[in-house]
This record gives C-alpha cells, structure tokens and sequence, in this order.
C-alpha cells in the first residue's frame, strides 16, 4: 500500500467537512476520488498534502506516518498535487516551469540555460511531448499545461500525484490524449488519485474508487462491483434524473430575437448568425476559431469593428462594456469563475446581486434596496441548492461547484433575455448539472429566455441544444437541426469530414 | 413579466430534491467567534490593541485619564481620522494615494491664502473643499484611465503640491484667520468641543453608504476583483476615480480642520500625517490588496494611532523618537495584514 488514510476528520470552524475518512491507493493504481460538490474532495486533498495541517486521524505513505511533515517535506517524500486551477506561471517558459525551485545553476549562481534546455528536451522525449522548451507556458494549450504540471511533478520524482479536476473545460480529444499519458505512467510505477465529475471517464480510468458523501467515505469500488448509474445514486445518495430536451420543448416557428449581421473585429471575420425565442444555440468551435470571441463580443467583452446587430428587430449599437449588454438583457457567464466570476471576498448574497445593483436593486440616493435582495438571494441559494451555511458566507469559502452556482444565479438575477454561457457547468457535480440543464431548458420553455451555450462537452450540448453552429476561422461554417446527433458526427462535421454526417 | 415566469420554474426545478437547511440570518459577533475565531480576531484585533493601548498609558501615567487629555485625544483624533476615512476608499479599490497629505496642506494653504487676500471666509471652505476634490479627480483619471502606477502617480502629486505649498508660503506661516473660520476648530457647543463633530458625522454617513447603497458595494467588488466586478457591469473606471474623488475631498477637509484648529498653516502643515493614516487604516483592518475593510476598524485605527501619538507625548518622549515610532506603527499594521491575508487563505 502506497497510501493509506485512517480515520480522517476535518472540520472549518463548526461545520463539518470530514468525517471518518478511510481511502488506501496501492502502488501503480490510478484511484478515483468522487462526490458532490463542497463533498470535501479538495480538502482530503489539501489534507494528504499537508497544506491543512490541523486535521485528526493518520496518513501512512510508503509505511510511514507522516501527519507531522510539512507540505515541503511531503513533496520530498514524493506527494505531488495538481490543483483545481492550474498553476504554471505563464510568463515563464516549459524549462523554467518543469525546472521551477531546481534551476541547476553554476558556480557562482548563474543558471545555466544550456543544461535546462538541453535537459528539458530530454525530458520532452522521455514524456512523449513536443513543444518548444522556450515556448511560455501561458501559450501552451489549456491540455498542455495540465500535462505540464504532471510533467513537473514526475520530474521531482513523484510517487503519488493527485490531480484534482485535470479534465474541466477539455475537450473529448484533450481528454483522451491526457489520460493516454497518465495510463502510460501509471504503467511506470506511479500512482494517481484522479478527481473528476465525470463518472464515465472515472470508471474507464480508474483501478479503485473511492466516493465522499456526507463527510463519510465509501471505499472499494471497482469498475467490475459498480455501474455509472450506481455511482451516482451513491455520490448523491439519490436517483440521478438526467435532462434531456422534449421535442415538444422546442421553440417552432418563434421570432429571431437576436441577428448578427457579418460582425468583424479581432478573431472574427464576418460572423451572421441569428437567435430564436426560446432557443438552445448550441457553439462548437476550436479555441481561435472565434466563438468564444463572438460570445464575448456580445456581451461586451471584445471590441465589434463592424456589423450590424438586431435585438427584437431594432439595431442596437455593439455593447462597448459589459453594462451596456446587461441594459439590454444580454448576460454572459464566464468559463473562468475565479478570474471573472466570483469576488471571493464578498458574501454569497453580495455575489449574486452584482449585476443588478444598478437595475432591481436601486432604490432612490442610491439605495440598495434590502428586502429585495434577501429575497432574491434566499430564493437562488435553495434553487440551485447552494451548499454553505448562509447567504452570508464569503464566497472564498467554498467548494470549487458551489462558486459556479453563484456564478450562475447572478446571471440569473438580472432576468436576462438572451444567456450566453461558456462552459456553465465546469466543475459541477453530477446532480447539480442536471439541476442547471433543466433549470435552462425550463426557462427558454416559456420563451422568456433565449440561450447561446458554448461547450466542449458535446454530450451536455446534444441533450439541451435546438441548433448547433460550427465555427472555423472566424466565421460560422455549419448550422445543423440537433435532431438525434451524435457526439461523433458533432466531431465529424466539427473537423470537416464528409462521412457520416447529416445534411 | 420573468418574475411571475421564475417562479413557476422553481416549482419544477425544486420537484423531487430534497430541501435545503438555510440559516439565513446574518452571523452574529458570537456565532462568528466560534465558527471561526482566526477571522473575528483578525478583523477585530483594532480594538483588542485599543484597549490594551489605553491600560498601558493609563498605569504609566495616571493623567491620562483627565478628562482635557481624552477630550485633546478626540480632538487630535478628527484631522487624522477625516483624512484616513479618505484613504481607505483608495485602499478599497485597491489602490494608494500617497498624495493626500500635499492635498491636505497645499488646499488649506491656499484656500487661507486667498481668504487672507479678501475671499470671504465661506468661499474659503468652499474653495479648500472644491480643490481637493479637482486634485482627486486628477489623480482619478491618470490613474485609472491613463493606467498611470498609482504609487509613483500620487507621490509625484503629493510633492508637487507639498513643493506649492513652499513656493506660496516663501517659509513664512500664514495666520489671521477670522473668527468664523476657526470656529470649527477651537469653539464649542454645550461645552463639548466642536471639531469631533463633523468627524463623527463622516463616519455615520461612511458607515451607511459602504453598508447600504449601490456605491458602496461596487466599490468592495472593484477592490475585490475588478474582472469580475467589471464582467458583471460594474463601471470599474468609474469606481476608481470616485475612490480617487473622495480621498482628496475628504484630504482637503481635514485640512481646513488642522488650519481651523491650528489656526495657521505652516510649511510643513500635516507632512507627518501620511504614515500615521496609512497605518490606521491598515490596523483598522483595510487591506493593502484591497476589497476588505470596515469603517468601524479605521475608526479604532485612528483612536489607536492617535492614543500612541498622545501617549507618547504626555511620557514625555522625546520628539525625536516619534517618527521612528511611526514607521514601526506602520511595520506592524503590514504584517498584521499579512497574516491575516496568509492565514484566512486568500
Ligand atoms: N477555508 C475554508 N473555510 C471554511 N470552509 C471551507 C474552507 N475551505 C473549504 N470549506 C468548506 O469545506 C467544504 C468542502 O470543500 P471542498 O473544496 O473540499 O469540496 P470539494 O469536494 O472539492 O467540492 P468541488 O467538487 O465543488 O470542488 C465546503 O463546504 C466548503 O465550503
Ligand atoms: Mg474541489
């Protein structure tokens, strides 16, 4: 047994987060960590690797107790964590990354770049990769930088890395190539414990499983004693509904309520697309290939050069700051919540009126209007189930899920007409993201919402979406009726093949 | 029209889950301090020291419980504590502004001057007021349009007009001040000296505008995270130089206090006062990072700083010590900031 925890419990002031926790990872396994959000994954994590150091209960690695060991000491020892959001520093190079804190240096102090660079290729070839060493890391792929961060840590001869969420926001082919690469090193001798909120890639990765509810572990299950149904009821300790959209949910002959005429401006080239009441837009496109662009154009984000857009047939001027796109009833959701989502410093209930200090919330001098806002707050938290003890916790407080939910119902606060998400359920258990799908599919079911929704989960898109767009380049290239696609024809049609797709 | 709309779905979204146990009152100063007794002491270390401060002073020196040195504490506490309430709105946002006490100085200066030279002494306030304001806005723009550093932006300002202050006083103080103007300064009303009281009333109104209106609360998400205040509609460039608005405002009034009180203004008029504000307002709990603070903090930051300076004082330390003892003040409100931000983990 190369890990074993014993009897871990945890708790942040009086609320308890861990309670009991028995996990074992042999040597060479890749071993699956999963519950549901605010579950207490990321704290058994911070807990193996001594970043929380006041916890009770035994942590036995490689036949040594090593509760009273420093996160320092526990890396020497050979335990390694990849955290939720990725940690290389973008202005540094691969080299300087993979050799960060090891710079091998010369006499008198001079780091010799020669050996770094010439060391770093052999460790490229030795992993299998090929980039550049003097590329910066901010330039590699979002991929490339989770293979990055293992790269550095096999580097320092890890025997155990944790990978805390390395598959949010990937895309299925990302997805396989790391996990190609993990496998491969798992083959080597290194062990992994592998945290994700999807199950079925946690079942096909994974030797053993481990499942945290209600601050108790479940442990022992394998992919032969359990099924992804199975694992689900368990993590949420209930039936999982998944969502999917009715035919008869979909909008007919509705209105166009948003049009884009040949919109132009950096990364986009001429972009027309159009919007109907009620509709699930669903995006696919590369990175570059000026979706995401296009997204935050419309809310603000990016600057439009030219093009004409139509909102409820008038023509509008192109929002030149997100405020005008929220005037307009046009919200947009971030794929990144910790840079342009949450303030983590305010409460849950200062987070979700954001965007409507200026609208709902204003009373006269500039008031903000309390009652309201309670109400509004009280009425999000318990929609999208947020887990915490109050409206009043600081939003830095929790779980990496709860956050997005948040971020979610401060979007949703504004009432807007037309949402645009980019990667909406990124980080969000199994439960809640169905609980989001159906809150989405419900709301354009009135026709009061209209939805753009970008994600590289293709699956997620198929169950939700009316219409797809595929963008290369600048521009909309394909528009396919979502009428029983298949995440490989998507694939197909998205990479330009002519086989197996619908006309 | 969407809000009858919500309401229907949460029917529906809500069907089949389990409900959910929300204690939705605010957390209490007790429940706080068991929850989590790091983050209440941190935030409410002001006062710990406070007190600890006053017993000090006391068993040293019984005098300091006169009544003449608690009312001289208030009264010294007002220009410190006007000005530092200025400060922290920049420190919210998460900038500096180490222009404020050549915006203190220089206003005072040369609203005196002019009223000296036949501005009636009303216009004179006015003027002072009005000044600080212009500077703030200045210092706004350049730095929040124009992505000038606000560092070196404000230090070049504040010499600038700690140097203008020089140049139009020639070395020389400027006195006769009439009546009026001095009032706020040294009159009193039911016996109770004035000069507390448009402190006091600062720090109401700062209290509600932080806690209560659409102002305050874009001002703590800008300082917290400006992307996402900015993606989330917040005018970020805006916020900025309000915060910027408001420190030279509120500078230029303390100002017109110390020359209402000094009943002069001299060419070093309030240069001492910088480490003094910077350090109340970080003992009192308004981070450098910006996003954090409350205005009950700097109010105990101020009554701390100023306690020490009178302390001190009356131990009959010598002069030459309190500058160093200054820069120590300040050396402790960093690090306390320092925990704090390493220990509560953001
Ligand atoms: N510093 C903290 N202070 C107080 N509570 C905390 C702190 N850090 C985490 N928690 C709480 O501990 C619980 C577990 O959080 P954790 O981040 O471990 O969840 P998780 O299982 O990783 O969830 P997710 O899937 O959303 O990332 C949450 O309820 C969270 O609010
Ligand atoms: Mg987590």
């Amino acid at each position: 047994m190369l890990l074993s925890i014993s009897g871990v419990h945890k708790s942040y002031g009086s609320k308890k987060v861990l309670h009991d926790v028995h996990m074992h990872v042999k040597k060479g396994e890749i071993h699956g960590l999963v519950g549901k959000n605010g579950a207490g994954k990321s704290t058994l994590v911070k807990i193996i690797s001594g970043v929380v150091s006041d916890y009770e209960g035994d942590i036995i690695f490689d036949n040594v107790n090593i509760n009273h060991l420093s996160v320092f000491e526990r890396q020497n020892k050979g335990i390694y964590v990849v955290p939720q959001h990725a940690t290389v520093i973008p202005e540094f190079s691969v080299a300087e990354n993979i050799f960060l804190g090891t710079w091998p240096s010369n006499k008198i102090g001079k780091v010799d770049w020669q050996a770094i660079h010439a060391k770093t290729n052999a460790v490229m070839q030795e992993f299998d990769l090929q980039f550049d060493p003097r590329t910066k890391a901010k330039d590699l792929s979002l991929v490339n930088q989770r293979k990055l961060n293992i790269v550095r840590a096999l580097f320092s001869q890890a025997k155990l890395i944790i990978l805390d969420e390395p598959t949010t926001s990937l895309s299925a082919e990302e997805r396989s190539s790391l996990f190609e690469f993990v496998i491969k090193h798992r083959q080597r001798g290194t062990s992994f414990i592998f945290i994700s909120h999807y199950l079925e890639e946690v079942m096909n990765l994974c030797q053993a499983i481990t499942v945290i509810r209600d601050g108790k572990s479940f442990t022992g299950y394998t992919k032969e004693n359990v099924s992804v149904e199975k694992l689900s009821n368990l993590i949420v300790g209930e039936e999982v509904q998944l969502c999917y959209r009715q035919d008869q949910d979909r909008p007919q002959d509705e209105k166009f309520i948003l049009k884009c005429d040949q919109i132009c401006g950096p990364g986009m080239k001429g972009i027309s697309l159009g919007l109907r009441r009620g509709e699930i837009l669903g995006i696919v496109g590369f990175p570059g290939s000026g979706s995401r662009e296009m997204c935050r154009a419309l809310a603000g984000l990016n600057s439009i050069e030219s093009g004409t857009i139509h909102l409820n047939g008038r023509v509008i001027d192109p929002p030149a700051h997100p405020s005008d796109a929220i005037w307009q009833n046009i919200i947009y959701v971030s794929y990144d919540r910790h840079k342009e989502g949450i303030v983590d410093l305010l409460t849950i209930k200062d987070n979700i009126s954001l965007s409507i200090l200026k609208t709902k919330l204003r009373k006269s001098f500039g008031m903000i209007d309390q009652g309201y806002e309670r109400k509004n707050a009280d009425r999000m938290f318990s929609k999208l189930n947020i887990k915490a003890h109050s409206i009043f916790e600081s939003v830095g407080h929790l779980s990496g899920g709860n956050q997005q939910k948040v971020v979610i119902s401060k979007a949703l606060s504004c009432h807007p007409e037309i949402l645009i998400i980019d990667e909406p359920t990124v980080g969000i258990d199994v439960q809640s993201r169905e609980e989001i799908l159906s809150l989405i599919n419900e709301l354009t079911k009135m026709k009061q919402l209209s939805v753009i929704y970008l994600t590289n989960d293709y699956n997620e898109l198929l169950r939700v979406s009316d219409r797809l767009l595929f963008f290369s380049e600048g521009k909309v290239f394909r528009e396919v009726m979502n009428h029983g696609l298949t995440t490989e024809q998507v694939i197909a049609i998205r990479d330009g093949k002519k086989e197996g797709v619908p006309v | 029209m969407t809000e009858k709309n919500l309401n229907i779905t949460e029917q529906n979204a809500n069907a089949g889950k389990h409900s959910v146990e929300s204690t939705t009152s605010r957390l209490s100063a007790t429940d706080q301090l068991k929850t989590n007794p790091v983050e209440f002491l941190a935030n409410h270390i002001v006062w710990a020291l406070l007190i600890l401060g006053i017993i000090i002073m006391g068993t040293i020196n019984t005098a300091f419980f006169s009544t003449s040195i608690l009312q001289n504490i208030l009264i010294q506490t007002a220009v410190l504590g006007v000005l530092t309430a200025g400060i922290a709105h920049v420190l919210i946002v998460g900038e500096i502004d180490l222009s404020v006490t050549g915006v203190l100085a220089f206003s005072a200066g040369l609203g005196t001057y002019l009223m000296n030279q036949g501005l009636p002494w009303f216009l004179a306030i006015l003027f002072i007021i009005a000044f600080g304001i212009l500077i703030g806005f200045i210092n706004g723009i350049l730095i929040a349009k124009l992505k000038a550093a606000a560092l070196i932006e404000t230090l070049a300002m504040g010499l600038v007009l700690q140097g203008a202050l020089m140049a139009l006083t020639q070395g020389r103080s400027i006195v006769n001040f009439p009546a009026e103007f001095t009032w706020i300064g040294s009159g009193k009303i039911f016996g109770i000296p004035t000069l507390p009281i448009p402190f006091l009333l600062t720090y109401i109104v700062i209290y509600f505008v932080w806690k209560n209106t659409v102002f305050g609360r874009s001002l703590f998400a800008t300082g917290g995270n400006i992307t996402s205040a900015h993606v989330s509609g917040i005018n970020v460039d805006r916020m900025m130089i309000y915060a910027f608005v408001i420190s030279g405002g509120l500078s230029a009034f303390s100002g017109y206090l110390l020359a209402a009180y000094m009943g002069a203004v001299t060419m070093t008029f309030g240069s001492d006062l910088l480490m003094y504000t910077l350090a109340a307002a970080v003992i009192g709990g308004v981070s450098l990072k910006g996003g954090r603070g409350n205005i009950s903090g700097v109010l105990g930051g101020v009554l701390l700083l100023t306690v020490i300076q009178v302390g001190l004082q009356i131990l009959g330390i010598s002069s030459y010590f309190v500058t160093m003892v200054g820069g120590f003040m300040i050396l402790i409100a960093v690090m306390i900031d320092a925990l704090k931000t390493k220990h509560l983990g953001y």
